[in-house]
């Protein structure tokens, strides 16, 4: 018996409430990983060139240059590897594109920028082990 | 009971009353819903489930603004429903606004509440919240974050609701809301307004329930008087003034959407003529910061003032391009007016006698703008949300298919933004020619009092044409190290 009393309508909302809380919870991320849980991939290196840094990008079609190591150093050769990019702005349509394996851990991808403006870009290999490492890059793009 | 000389009326005289044109509350079906007892909690109930999904996505789901339905819903497909909704039929998205959902309780908890202030009962309070709505919406990048634009639902429930408990008269709707302010400007080129069946029966009823409430039904939000109601301006479309009359004898009549743009239906303010001419500039000021040469002169401008203060460059930009400018140029304009038509009349009024015409040109702007955005977006929503099923384990939709997004070929956007900004300029010749021949008389001193206000259109239409021929860049972060 509880020490207090729970008014039928609170009680309702408080079952509403723990139900979202619980949806939550479940949730999980595009690959099928629930969120919040730990990252098996964290020893995983994933660098993507040209780098995200201060300067924009020219808006011309580009190819990225990923490149996968392990925890040691050694190059991870056989992953699959996308790159996607996504506008900061909603309501825009993704630019996707399959890198294919230079090897040597390197992956090559031929990607054209469909407007100029502020892309976030995700890159998704899917490791010989299954694992799935992603990671993403801020760009600046511009038509100048 | 709400004494009549407190009521904020659009018009005092009916003279000008048109014929009634068709009752939509008389229409099949649409009219028994909309005068229910429960019909807008119908249509707000939808919407609240709506907005309670975006508030859980935007904070659980992707923070990758195209992929969350709470980016994509709330800054593409909200703004173009909102004009199609307000352009093809009237205000009814605040007809169905699920932040006013809370309104009875918190009705009950303030026992009405209190008046609002005297000196707050304007549309001053209304132009600065619209400007700092589009200067925050610059300023944090709201497009840009899922959580953020999730803050933003839960702030205008919290406002809503606290301002509701706090005093009567609606005054989050009708004096602060900006999404309020947006819908009643647009509304009044909408084909449909609140009117009375009849005025003799007003003229005999003493309850005046539409106004009052009865004891069932609350009374009209902003407290418009439906007989003498001759705009949508403030006018949520709630219809408790419909629910409410005990005769039955309110009525959402078609209207020719000209109407109260040369029927002189709106106060002769300074406050309610600036609010339009800040909205008319605040189409292309909006759209102009998606476009390179924005981002030049906020290089330019923080070369030349040294700092790379993102919060100080684009108050700036937004003080002089939203209120500043309008301000100057309508002042300007309305001087010379007053000069032109050798007319002895406090400035004030030849302010407020064109920003009607301002009307058709602003919405115009505004429309071309955001249906850009619904018409190259509309379908992102589809993958977006089989992503929000998917990440609950529900495949139901299928795996997202991330190439849909446009409804439109590409090649018709400019030519149709185009022809939109075209005729709404045409719109503003056409009201502000029947504004002046209402008030001038002559066709000559008409036309020398329009003629600064017809630059003005020029100008506006011109840098919204300018604008939409450039390149649009979607950007946030605007200055490297700023």
């Amino acid at each position: 018996m509880l020490p207090f009393r729970i008014s039928a309508r609170h009680g309702r909302l408080l079952i509403i409430v723990g139900l979202l809380l619980g949806l939550a919870a479940c949730r999980q991320a595009a690959g099928g990983v629930p969120l919040g849980s730990p990252d098996d991939t964290a020893d995983i290196s994933l660098t993507l060139a040209p780098a995200a840094g201060a300067q924009p990008l020219p808006l011309e079609p580009l190819t990225w240059e990923i490149a996968l190591a392990d925890a040691a150093g050694a190059a991870i050769e056989g992953a699959a590897v996308i790159v996607r990019g996504d506008m900061s702005h909603a309501g825009m349509a993704p630019v996707e594109a399959t890198a294919a394996d230079a090897g040597g851990g390197l992956y090559r991808a031929d990607f054209a920028w469909t407007m100029a403006g502020d892309w976030i870009v995700t890159v998704t290999a899917t490791l010989p082990d299954g694992r799935v490492k992603s990671q993403t890059f801020n760009y600046t793009v511009t038509a100048r | 009971m709400i004494p009549l000389r407190e009521i904020t009326a659009s018009g005092e005289t009916d003279a000008l009353y048109r014929p009634p044109g068709r009752d939509l509350l008389r229409a099949p079906l649409i009219g028994r819903l909309f005068r229910h007892r429960w019909g807008r909690l119908f249509m707000q109930v939808p919407l609240l489930l709506v907005a309670l999904l975006l508030v859980y996505d935007g904070f659980t789901g992707s923070p990758i603004p195209p992929q969350n339905t709470a980016t994509v819903a709330v800054w593409v497909h909200y703004r173009g429903f909102i004009m199609l909704a307000l352009l093809f039929f009237g205000n009814l998205f605040c007809m169905a606004c699920p932040f006013t959902i809370p309104r009875t309780i918190a009705l009950r908890l303030s026992r009405r509440g209190r008046r609002w202030p005297r000196a707050l009962r304007n549309k001053w309070l209304a132009v600065a919240v619209f400007v700092a709505f589009l200067f925050t919406y610059e300023w944090l990048d709201l497009w840009a974050s899922p959580a953020l634009t999730a803050w933003v639902i839960i702030g205008y429930f919290l406002s809503a609701f606290v301002l509701e408990a706090l005093f009567a008269e609606s005054p989050f709707c009708k004096y602060i809301c900006p999404l309020g302010t947006f819908n009643f400007a647009v509304s009044t080129l909408s084909p449909a307004r609140i009117t009375v069946r009849s005025h003799d029966v007003c003229r005999d009823c003493t309850g005046k329930e539409c106004v009052n409430g009865s004891a069932d039904v609350l009374g009209c939000g902003t407290e418009l008087f439906a007989p003498v109601m001759r705009s949508n301006l403030d006018c949520i479309l709630c219809l408790d003034c419909a629910r409410a009359c005990p005769y039955d004898n309110v009525a959402l009549m078609t209207r020719p959407r000209d109407s109260e743009l040369v029927d002189n239906a709106w106060p002769r303010r300074w406050d309610v003529a600036f609010l339009m001419l800040v909205f008319a500039f605040a189409g292309p000021g909006n759209a102009f910061g998606m476009v390179p040469p924005y981002y030049d002169l906020q290089l330019w401008l923080a070369n030349t003032l040294g700092t790379n203060n993102e919060f100080l460059l684009l108050a700036l930009t937004f003080g002089l391009m939203l209120l500043a400018l309008p301000a100057v140029v309508g002042l300007g304009a309305a001087a010379i007016s007053r000069a032109l038509s050798g007319r002895e009349e406090p400035l004030r009024v030849s302010f407020s006698r064109y920003a009607p015409a301002f009307m058709p040109l602003a919405v115009a702007v505004w429309a071309a703008h955001y249906g850009f955005h619904f018409a190259t977006g509309a379908l992102t929503i589809i993958p977006a949300f089989q992503t929000f099923l998917t990440d609950h384990g529900l495949n139901w939709l299928g795996a997202p298919n991330w190439q849909l997004g446009t409804i439109l070929p590409g090649g018709w956007i400019l030519p149709l933004q185009t022809l939109a900004v075209l005729a709404g300029f045409a719109g503003s010749l056409y009201v502000g020619t029947r504004i002046g021949r209402r008030d001038f008389g002559s066709p000559p001193a008409a036309m020398r009092a329009m003629l600064p206000w017809v630059v003005v259109f020029i100008g506006l239409a011109a840098a919204a044409l300018v604008l939409f021929n450039l390149p649009m860049e979607m950007r946030g972060a605007m200055l490297p190290g700023g």
